[in-house]
């Protein structure tokens, strides 16, 4: 049997092994969950277990199970990718030639291949109906019924016009709309150049920040695929090495910490590059303005349905925070005896203790 | 030369018999596991003062009235991670060594923020709370001044305070507690070197309280866990089988990771603020940092102060800690360096026997 042959069989044959272990293991504990009790078939261990998955046992403990069951799983999917690269290098490695340009290859397919299925993941298609329809998933389901006049919209012409009021299909899908739901009535017949515009333009700019995170997730998610491609070639420059001592692997446990030790040392580098973090900070800052954005449309519809919003909530926070702070600095000027002008918070916020208000 | 994967199927099956064993014997052990047995914090103590979130604890001692200094410490946590590291367990626990040295320890839990608590800002916590919580100490001990010991952010924090007010701080000790943010330069030969600050330095810190409120432990533990993310995530849950079967292996590990992924939300402004002032601006020894109004101005620290560091801290590289020594007028600034990591320095075994004796050791040499 050939080396890749030999490993590919070796590994094979333990992932299998594990995967029918953790499948049965965590079929067997959701259906005794299901059942209430282990039943007549379970052994010791698994009644203990499921005892451990309940209530009665730590939390810490479970907890650690949980991430165990799933460690086997990223193990599992980890080493795959390693052996699929590992494939595609092997006879080059075995043959002492250069493994690197098939390696280049294979990255270079596999980045192609996976940017390919992220951006049909993330609909980034010209198509509006196409567009919108993948913005579904991204969107809070209260202002559904917007994108799904925005579509018909945008469907007679184009999505910027409809989206900034100038088309005749926004009237009367926004007529159609408050028919269905009331709280939109009278949307309609806002001025365009009013609340409806705003409204509008809130919507356009929540589009926008979907467009921006999945752009910037696309963005991330190659800069991991290229990076994952530079710890498969550390891995196998690290087997060179023990090719070379005439050293060994003869476990797959072994193999595995070979290639996370080896993966996590290149993965280090770039993680921690001002590249990297550049596009990582790019893709947090676009998930946080979508955040933001969501918020914004959301709480216009709250507030036509008079439920309290997040800012106004925010608003009583703040007003509490303050007071509460200025309450202890004048208590705590009272105490020192001192005057309760000297009291006030200085600038923004309390910045001054108060006296000692509650020992227990 | 020999093909270096030598892997055979018959070994496949014995590894996965002897994983498969493993996991069973480790699964009933951790089934016996109740939440009491992962304690942590468990160190005897009494709650003196309560205020919003926080609480003041008073830890009992553990030597004889006639050899406790004269001079309280008040232990003061960083903001983002729970107390717990200064008291992980018995046998791996900062309080309980300080205590055996003849410290009376307090410390503050700083408790878990509300989204109620997201406008609480670094003026609130050095000026308010820990002004108030020095107080209570001073009172319940009879003291005119106590020392402080912070920890990581914590010693940042006390830094301020300590500038503030002087009068109150007899001694200042620091642990791994970042003075100087840009003390350090990157390089690509130890990019995980200052792996926090890197991370956090283009980070747009305004979107992202704006966006979340407080900003959660999680957020915060994924970057940690960047470091490694092969080896943390995953590697780490897979070495654990060869040690589920050792009970106290396996509570070790589990307290560890109950105080890692346990911790607290940073509040919002505190950590929009301590980002954007700490370690954007480096405000503090710029010069150029004001808490509640007032400036904080680092020649104030005349009081004996010990810088205590790890060398193989990549989080707070150690020229960000000792660059203190370039901004205070004291002679009696002192440094230590232990051998250990960042939370090694506190949870390592090795550093039981030094980093406490340390602190008992130098206290005494200042009169305390």
């Amino acid at each position: 049997m050939n080396p890749t042959d030999q490993i590919g069989a070796a590994v094979g044959s333990w992932t299998d092994a594990q995967k029918r272990l953790w499948e049965g293991w965590m079929g067997m504990f959701n259906k005794a969950t299901e059942l209430g009790s282990a039943g007549p078939e379970s052994a010791g261990w698994l009644r203990e277990t499921t005892e451990a998955m309940g209530k009665g046992s730590s939390e810490a403990a479970r907890d650690l199970l949980d991430k165990m069951l799933s460690s086997q799983s990223s193990m599992t999917q980890a080493t795959d990718f390693f052996l699929k690269a590992w494939k595609v290098v092997s006879p080059s490695f075995e043959a002492g030639k250069d493994w690197r340009v098939d390696l280049q290859d294979f990255s270079k397919q596999w980045s192609e291949q996976m940017s390919t299925a992220l951006e049909r993941g993330s609909g980034m298609a010209n198509d509006i109906s196409e567009f919108s329809r993948s913005l579904g998933k991204d969107w809070p389901p209260a202002i559904l019924p917007w994108l799904a006049f925005m579509e018909k919209a945008g469907a007679a012409g184009h999505v910027g016009e409809a989206t900034l009021g100038g088309t005749a299909n926004l009237s009367r899908l926004l007529a159609m709309e408050s028919e269905l739901f009331p709280f939109m009535s009278g949307l309609a017949q806002m001025p365009r150049a009013g609340l409806t515009r705003e409204k509008n333009a809130k919507l356009l700019a929540l589009m926008d920040a979907i467009v921006d995170t999945r752009r910037t997730n696309l963005k991330f998610q190659t800069a991991m695929a290229q990076g994952m491609a530079k710890a498969v070639e550390a891995t196998i420059d690290r087997l060179g090495e023990l090719k070379a001592k005439g050293e060994q692997i003869n476990s797959v446990r072994g193999l595995m910490k070979l290639w996370f030790t080896s993966a996590d040392g290149t993965l280090m580098h770039v993680f921690n590059s001002p590249e990297f973090l550049a596009i990582q900070n790019e893709m947090t800052t676009a998930n946080n303005e979508y955040r933001i954005r969501q918020r914004a449309l959301l709480e216009d519809v709250f507030q036509s349905l008079d439920i309290p919003t997040r800012s106004e909530i925010d608003d009583a926070y703040k007003i509490i925070h303050d007071l509460k702070m200025e309450v202890r600095a004048l208590k705590k000027a009272i105490n020192s005896g001192g005057s309760t002008a000297a009291a006030t918070p200085a600038k923004s916020s309390a910045r001054s203790g108060s006296g000692k208000s509650k020992k227990t | 030369m020999s093909f270096p994967i030598q892997i055979k199927a018959s070994d496949v099956a014995h590894e996965v018999n002897e994983i498969n064993r493993k996991l069973t014997e480790g699964i009933e052990n951790l089934n016996r596991l109740k939440d009491a047995d992962v304690d942590i914090g468990s160190t005897p103590k009494d709650v003196i003062f309560k205020l919003d979130r926080l609480q003041v604890y008073h830890y009992k001692p553990l030597v004889e009235a006639s050899k406790i200094m004269k001079t309280p410490l008040l232990i003061t946590p960083p903001l983002i991670n729970g107390y717990e590291v200064a008291d992980l367990q018995p046998d791996r626990s900062l309080v309980r060594n300080l205590l055996n040295e003849g410290i009376d320890v307090y410390l503050i839990n700083w408790g878990y923020p509300k989204p109620a608590d997201k406008h609480l800002t670094i003026d609130d916590y050095v000026e308010g709370y820990l002004d108030e919580c020095v107080d209570v100490v001073l009172d319940h001990h009879g003291a005119d001044k106590l020392t402080m010991l912070g920890i990581c952010q914590g010693g940042t924090m006390s830094t301020c305070y300590s500038c503030l007010h002087p009068d109150k701080i007899a001694n200042l000790v620091l642990t791994v507690s970042p003075i100087d943010f840009h003390a350090y330069q990157w390089t690509k030969e130890q990019p995980h070197v200052g792996l926090m600050f890197n991370m956090a330095s283009g980070v747009n810190v305004d979107t992202m309280v704006d966006a979340v409120g407080n900003v959660p432990a999680d957020q915060l533990n994924v970057s940690f866990l960047m470091a490694a993310p092969f080896n943390l995530a995953v590697g780490k849950y897979a070495d654990l089988i060869d040690s589920l079967d050792d009970k106290t292996a396996l509570l070790n590990f589990l307290r560890m990771e109950k105080w890692l992924f346990g911790g607290p939300a940073a509040a919002g402004a505190a950590y929009r603020q301590f980002i954007k002032e700490f370690l954007h601006g480096n405000k503090l020894v710029r010069g150029e940092l004001e808490l509640g109004g007032r400036k904080v101005d680092m020649k104030q620290l005349k009081m004996p102060i010990l810088s205590i560091y790890a060398e193989r801290d990549h989080l707070v590289p150690p020229a960000c800690t000792v660059a203190m020594k370039n901004y205070v007028d004291n002679k009696e600034y002192s440094e230590l360096a232990i051998k250990t990591g960042h939370i090694g320095i506190y949870t390592g075994g090795a550093s039981q026997k030094i980093l406490a004796p340390a602190v008992g050791k130098w206290l005494r040499e200042h009169g305390a």
